[in-house]
């Protein structure tokens, strides 16, 4: 009220001075998006060529001849504005101006509750604004954000894209460890990939407790806001269309070396030698799969074929290699367009804005590829002052094609092979598809059913053409808000957010499919000479129907007042309500007819007898599923930001979640998450010298937590079969209690305690911001050792387990020349983050669970969560065996490799996960060409790089180019570490040294993340801003500390390629 | 949506978190199954606990034995301890399954009273209430037989085992004297006495009769013979069917079928360990040459392979090493003429044991004692024959073993030779009550059993 009153005299003292003289106008200059007053800013007569500026409150008086004098506004950061006096006192004296750089603008960021001004943050937040969105062309906003925020580590070694962690993880679940995605005001259920870029404003990352405590139980692993566009009041409608086109080439199959073809057909032909093959060959129950020099070997043995027929073969077999074929006929670049169009535009009393999205794209395996398009719509109606409307809808189409039967390294033969033989060939010189052994081996199918059975051959190429894959998905978010001010300082908001979410995922064998020959060729019997099919002949069918509702609403109490000046209150309280429910079906058509929809119906209660007894008699595969889950959640929150004399900032939230996972014991409990938080901006003190950069200390500790949806509290039944058989004696409905009642479950929670420096330059705006941080993850859900006297188990899942992390975030912005002609600006982003298990109560009977590769999050007491546990290493015996640690001694004693190792036998490599990473962005202009490089980089982590497993080599074809090292002759011991092959095979000998310390690699690299080269046009009439992109994205590696030629942010995958987009984009007014 | 909708009008109307009680307490996921319903609690009795009954005392039975080699061939540590009367043999998956069976009874007997009925009568409940009692108290014998003293006056007021009696998973455990258990045991099979029905709809629930039977069976062991024979007159009175063997095909590989009409109630040994299995497990020769020529248990019971002898005729219906460990009518014969006996009613006690055994011998050839036969006499030869009858019946051998232990006539010590070694145990050696598993001890604090 006060302030209404100050602004009020002011007003009309303005109004006095104007009228009795005439000699001079006053005003204020604000942010036109803030709203805040502008201190400093430069008011120029051009007609009287008097120059004068802002004081504290934004207020400035000039000099003036007439009214029809020009003035010139300008603050250093905001686009300037020219304005007669005249014109200037219709707009009521008070001007905004719109800023033009981000980085030096009053920064307002969102935590999903409330927007906040940075200059009184007290807690860590990252906001990611469209400027630096938009220097990648990538069709989803997740591919966007690495390498251009710190704390957000993408683990990528697994090819998915979409596994990305905001300071590292907190809890000690794998399956738990996503962040929390909000979009605009509540959380967001669906696929990320439906988030069209192109309508983002901008992305706050919620860091610590003082940040992200305002979500309370779904905050921990960090918090991601995306504030979508919204139109403003009073703004001529401006158009903007954007287009890119990305162009990927195909991965590099020969990135990580083969093992040679004549290696490979040796070491067959050795095997087949020892007699390795000879009870496979023999094999008249399941016949597994064999290579076709195996066949070969075996019809010489047999006399079917001469030596010189037999060497022709091994030959012809050389010369092949398997990743040309996919080259030429499985792979193609990727490519994806884009287009999007947004209006946006307000009138006095409304704003509305409409973006329209289209994303086209064909994936790099021939066959895959898609569609999608994307309708949003925000519309801010403000009938009265007092009141607000809110509406928005977002839409999303998109369909999926799903055709390919895989790439290299998924496209595999069965039948006991998780790979293909590196000769195979999957198409003959004219292109023609040609087969490659599955599931049975050809020796087999060639002649099974006497040519009465259907042709029984898989050709891979052949297939991509009879799959119909295709996943069709519609997603609709409608959201209505309504804001009401009931007082000139306080206001109430509520807000309703509706969201569903559908997808058909439909999967049509062909009838000439393998698949469908294969299963109805195995479910054949032979009757006399008739064949009864008990699969009918026919297309299959298999579809899964998913949809996800969920809806949130909210009511919120926003107070906002100054008292005596000085003290600035900023409350918000309030309540919300959250459903989240996700159904699925799937079901299943044998002899599926595409052209009249209908479908045959099959036997699923007789146990059939399978052809050639190729395995045990079986039930024909039901389909059938359904699955339904539902998350209710209830919450109260309030948050208060205090600021004196806009020097010192006291924040605090608190929040309580009750949630239907969570046990009675703890919904019942009052025991909320809290944070509090101090901010101070230590330059406007008097003591400090005014020329030092500006200085904000901000520090804050509190509470978050994280929802484990893998335990429950109730006691929990699993019903079984109810068929009389080897589980149940009588045929009646039977359970077994399988989970344990937990009625104390509780969220994970973590504690945070961040520190923060802020500098900002003055004159040179540079910037640096550097955050400290300790995090200790407690009541995590872990194994702990039970009595079984208590429930007849030894071990059970409790809140016990701890995880500490700590890290620093940094991120520095230094213009190194900035002039009307030429810029160049350098941004550094670095974020360590380490963590470590600090209790975790059960330890396995075998400490040889603890050997691994960091794929997964193991608990160990004292190491990383993602840790790389090996046998230690003692180099090869003098007959090339592999020794290593067990209890204690240098051994060969594999038999007791696992049962015998002691926890000290183990070498603990360090983190599986980068605990060094960031980029340095360098951005280039010169007149209207602006040119921005950016390198990453993942330091302080490990990789374990594979190497030769003769046991896998022989089952699997698991080949690696290691084997033309491995040990051959006494004295080899001194030149390799590749142990010798021996016969018979030994797998845990072969374990001991895939999983030992010496195959562990130090993973640190840098890469050149993207290159991006864009032109600005001269504005047109009606066209302004217009600009033309070039952008190089993946662009290889740089450097990385080991020599071996993974990629390691890859490992266990293939690097993808180089990407190039070009694009363009301009503004219609 | 609209559901959801009013919740939130009305939360936001009265602000009280408390009306979100139902909200909040959706289940999670569908698939997972919140025992709600009587029929949920069924189930549950109905489950595969059936076969999960101990094989510890088994396995230190001495009606079998292995070769050496096969004895050596066995995995299993804690197994190949209890077969040679190791003093530090621990069988830590009997002390759990036994545990489990009693912590479901718990759960169930936690939620019987609110669970909804769902068109089941309240004597279902009842009935579904007996079970638990039964079940409970079936575990609790078989632990206070197998990690407990033998039971008499010096041992009563000793520790023994503990006694869970609800479902919290955070009670602090302490061990309960031998008469402790033995009071709940009995409270907890009169209970179920009374609850259950005479029948039960299949062999795998058990009736009021089994429940008779097995607190027979209970104050057998605890040598109380008055209680014992009141109990299995009870029992027998309510079904007294016995199978005549010479109706049966001896020479069947498993002469008995699954749920055969002397079943009373239907269970099996977990077979832990696998030394009860056919293909290794020898009948001793000591028990094979007790049978007379007449008798055909010989043939029925046992199968001839390669010189030695394997045990074919359990009444689970199968043999493969898990042993039947349920009551059964020829065990209530065995247990009424023995108590009968001792309690100086031979000629009771001799009709009781000829109405058994006629059905056993071939048809005429069963000579019965005489009337005159003094009382002790008898005793043993009861004892004897039970031996014969109820050979490779899942714990009665041990049982039999341990409530011996003050009978100067009867008493046995059990013995095994590997190799050049041999191992004996006594029925009043500390060994006799088996190790609490290392995890119990570590975990809870209480103490071991003494060594």
């Amino acid at each position: 009220m006060r302030k209404f009153y100050y602004q009020l005299t002011f007003m009309m003292l303005i109004c006095i001075h104007s009228l009795r003289a005439q000699e001079s106008v006053s005003g204020q200059i604000k942010d036109d998006l803030t709203q805040q007053t502008l201190i400093g800013a430069t008011v120029r007569n051009l007609t009287l060529h008097t120059t004068t500026s802002t004081n504290k409150e934004g207020l400035f008086s000039i000099a003036i001849k007439t009214a029809l004098d020009t003035l010139l506004f300008s603050a250093i950061g905001y686009q300037e504005q020219k304005l007669t006096v005249a014109n200037f006192l219709k707009i009521n004296h008070v001007l905004s101006l719109q800023p033009i750089n981000m980085e030096l603008r009053e920064v307002v960021v969102s935590t999903g509750y409330q927007k906040l001004s940075q200059k009184n943050l007290t807690g860590a937040f990252t906001q990611i604004d469209t400027t630096l969105l938009e220097r990648s062309s990538s069709p989803d906003f997740l591919t966007r954000i690495d390498g251009i925020s710190n704390a957000v580590n993408f683990d990528r070694r697994r090819g998915n894209d979409q596994k990305f962690s905001i300071r590292g993880i907190s809890t000690l679940t794998e399956n738990a460890t996503a962040p929390l995605i909000i979009l605009d005001d509540f959380p967001y259920q669906g696929d990320l990939r439906n988030i069209n870029p192109d309508e983002i404003a901008s992305i706050t990352l919620l860091k610590d407790a003082a940040a992200a405590a305002i979500w309370g139980v779904g905050a921990a692993n960090g918090v991601l806001v995306i504030s979508t566009k919204k139109g403003k009041l009073k703004q001529p409608l401006q158009i903007t269309y954007h287009a890119a086109f990305n162009s990927t080439t195909p991965p590099n199959l020969y990135q990580n070396p083969q093992m040679s073809n004549v290696d490979f057909l040796n070491f067959e032909e050795q095997l087949f030698n020892l007699g390795y093959f000879n009870s496979t060959l023999n094999n008249t129950r399941n016949r597994p799969v064999v290579s076709p020099y195996v066949e070969q070997l075996a019809k010489f043995r047999s006399g079917l074929m001469t030596q010189q027929q037999l060497a022709d073969a091994k030959q012809t077999f050389m010369n092949e290699d398997v990743r040309a074929d996919f080259e030429q006929y499985v792979y193609q670049p990727a490519q994806s367009t884009l287009h999007s169009l947004s209006f946006t535009g307000g009138t006095s009393k409304s704003a509305h804005t409409l973006n329209l999205g289209y994303t086209g794209k064909q994936n790099n395996l021939i066959g895959n590829g898609g569609q999608k398009l994307n309708v949003h719509s925000e519309n801010t109606y403000q009938p009265f002052k007092f009141m607000k409307v809110d509406l928005g809808v977002f839409y999303t189409h998109s369909e999926e094609k799903l055709d390919a039967e895989g790439g290299y390294g998924s496209m595999i033969s069965g039948g006991g092979k998780n790979n293909l033989y590196p000769y195979a060939a999957l198409a003959d010189g004219n292109g023609s598809p040609l087969a490659i052994p599955k599931d049975a081996r050809f020796g087999y199918i060639d002649t099974a059913g006497s040519g009465k059975l259907l042709d029984w051959k898989y050709r891979p190429l052949a297939e991509a053409a009879l799959n119909n894959h295709h996943i069709k998905s519609n997603a609709v978010i409608l959201k209505v808000g309504a804001q009401f001010k009931i007082l000139p300082s306080l206001n109430v908001d509520a807000k309703y957010q509706y969201e569903n979410g559908n997808s058909q995922d439909q999967l049509i064998y062909a009838k000439n499919s393998y698949y469908v020959r294969n299963l109805v060729n195995r479910y054949s019997t032979m009757n006399g000479n008739t064949v009864v099919r008990n699969i009918p002949y026919g297309a299959i069918k298999d579809q899964t129907l998913s949809g996800y509702v969920a809806t949130s609403g909210r009511l919120q109490f926003n107070y906002d007042h100054t008292f005596a000046i000085k003290h600035h209150l900023n409350m918000i309280a309030g309540a919300e309500i959250r459903t989240y429910v996700n159904q699925s079906q799937s079901y299943r058509y044998y002899g599926f007819d595409e052209d009249i929809l209908t479908s045959t119906a099959v036997d699923y209660k007789t146990s059939f007898p399978i052809y050639g007894v190729l395995s045990s008699n079986s039930t024909i595969l039901n389909k059938d599923n359904n699955e339904k889950t539902t998350s209710h959640n209830v919450s109260l929150f309030s948050a208060l930001y205090y600021t004196y004399a806009g020097k010192y900032t006291f924040s605090s939230s608190l929040r309580r979640d009750a949630n239907n996972l969570f046990g009675a014991t703890t919904n019942n409990k009052w025991q909320p998450l809290w944070s509090a938080g101090f901010s101070w901006n230590v330059s406007d003190e008097n003591f400090y010298p005014k020329t030092f950069p500006s200085t904000r200390l901000r520090m804050s500790y509190g509470y978050t937590g994280n929802v484990n949806g893998n335990v429950t509290a109730y006691t929990i039944l699993t019903y079984r079969q109810a068929a009389i058989g080897s589980t149940s004696l009588t045929g009646l409905p039977n359970a077994n209690i399988t989970g344990l009642p937990n009625p104390d479950l509780k969220w994970e929670s973590t504690g945070i305690l961040n520190i923060g420096l802020e500098l900002n330059g003055k004159g040179n705006p540079w910037s640096l911001s550097i955050d400290v941080y300790h995090k200790n993850s407690q009541d995590l859900i872990g194994l702990i050792p039970a009595d079984p006297t208590l429930g007849g188990t030894t071990a059970v899942l409790a809140n016990t387990a701890v995880l500490a992390s700590k890290g620093i975030d940094l991120s520095l912005n230094y213009p190194i020349r900035r002039s009307k002609i030429w810029g160049w600006d350098v941004n550094f982003l670095y974020s360590f983050n380490r963590n470590e298990v600090k209790k975790y109560l059960y330890t396995p009977t075998f400490f040889s669970s603890y050997i691994g590769d960091g794929a997964i999050i193991n608990p160990i007491l004292g190491q990383a969560a993602y840790n790389m546990g090996s046998y230690t290493w003692q180099g090869l015996d003098a007959q090339g065996n592999p020794m290593v640690f067990i209890n204690g001694q240098s051994s060969k004693d594999y038999a007791s490799a696992n049962t015998n190792l002691a926890l000290r036998d183990i070498h603990f490599g360090g983190s599986a996960l980068p605990t060094h990473f960031g980029a340095i962005r360098n951005d280039f202009n010169w007149k209207r060409l602006a040119l921005s490089v950016n390198v990453s980089y993942q330091l302080g982590y490990y990789y374990r790089r594979p190497s030769i497993n003769y046991s896998s080599l022989a089952s699997a074809w698991n080949g690696h180019p290691d084997y033309a090292n491995r040990w051959q002759n006494p004295g080899d011991e001194l030149k390799t570490n590749v142990p010798s092959f021996i016969y018979p095979l030994n797998s845990t000998r072969d374990q001991v040294y895939s999983f030992s310390d010496l195959l562990v690699e130090p993973a640190d690299h840098v890469r050149l993340k993207d290159i991006r080269l864009s032109y600005t046009m001269k504005s047109f009439p009606h066209f302004k801003n217009s600009s033309i992109f070039l952008i190089g994205t993946d662009l290889g590696l740089i450097w990385k500390a080991s020599h071996y030629p993974t990629d390691p942010e890859y490992s266990a995958t293939l690097a993808p390629s180089k990407t190039i987009s070009i694009g363009f984009k301009t503004n219609i007014q | 949506m609209k559901n959801s909708l009013k919740l939130f009008i009305a939360m936001m109307g009265f602000g009280i978190l408390s009306s979100c009680k139902d909200f909040l307490e959706v289940k999670p996921d569908q698939k997972l199954v919140i025992p709600s319903t009587l029929n949920d609690l069924q189930a549950i009795n109905d489950a595969g606990t059936n076969n999960l009954y101990p094989a510890g005392m088994d396995n230190a039975s001495d009606d079998f034995y292995l070769a050496e080699s096969n004895f050596n061939a066995v995995s299993d540590l804690d197994a190949k301890n209890m077969y040679k009367y190791d003093a530090f043999a621990i069988s830590d998956f009997d002390w759990q399954y036994q545990y489990k069976m009693i912590f479901d009874a718990n759960v169930v007997l936690s939620l019987i009273d609110d669970i909804k009925l769902n068109g089941n009568s309240e004597a279902d409940r009842q009935q579904v209430r007996g079970a638990v009692f039964f079940k409970r108290a079936h575990a609790l014998f078989n632990l206070l037989v197998q990690y407990a003293l033998a039971y008499d006056t010096q041992h009563k007021d000793l520790p023994a085992i503990p006694l869970r009696l609800n479902a919290t998973l955070t009670e602090k455990i302490e061990r309960k004297t031998l008469s402790e258990g033995f009071n709940q045991v009995e409270k907890d099979l009169k209970d179920a006495v009374q609850l259950l029905p005479e029948k039960a709809l299949v062999l795998t629930r058990p009736s009021k009769v089994a429940a008779l039977g097995l607190l027979s069976r209970v104050y057998l062991y605890k040598n109380d013979y008055q209680a014992s024979l009141n109990a299995a007159t009870e029992a027998l009175n309510f079904q007294n069917e016995l199978i005549d063997y010479n109706n049966m095909n001896a020479a069947a590989a498993n002469p008995f079928s699954l749920f055969n009409k002397e079943t009373l109630f239907y269970g099996i040994s977990s077979g832990r360990g696998g030394l009860l299995n056919p293909t290794i497990a020898w009948v001793s020769p000591a028990l094979y040459n007790t049978y007379q020529i007449d008798d055909l248990r010989k043939k029925v019971f046992y199968k001839t392979v390669n010189g030695g002898f394997t045990f074919k005729g359990d009444y689970s219906g199968k043999s493969f090493g898990q042993l039947f460990h349920g009551i059964g009518t020829d065990e209530l014969y065995l247990n009424k003429a023995e108590c009968e006996a001792r309690l100086d009613k031979v000629p009771d006690a001799i009709q009781t044991i000829t109405q058994l055994l006629v059905k056993r011998y071939a048809n005429g050839k069963y000579v019965a004692p005489l009337t005159t036969i003094p009382k002790e006499q008898l005793v043993t030869y009861l004892l004897s024959e039970r031996r014969k009858e109820l050979a490779f019946r899942g714990m009665l051998r041990w049982m039999d073993f341990k409530r011996l232990k003050d009978d100067v006539n009867n008493r046995f010590e059990m013995k095994r030779v590997i190799g050049g070694d041999i191992f004996t145990i006594q029925p009043e050696d500390l060994k006799t009550a088996f190790l609490f598993p290392t995890l119990v001890v570590n975990l809870s604090g209480i103490s071991q059993n003494n060594r």
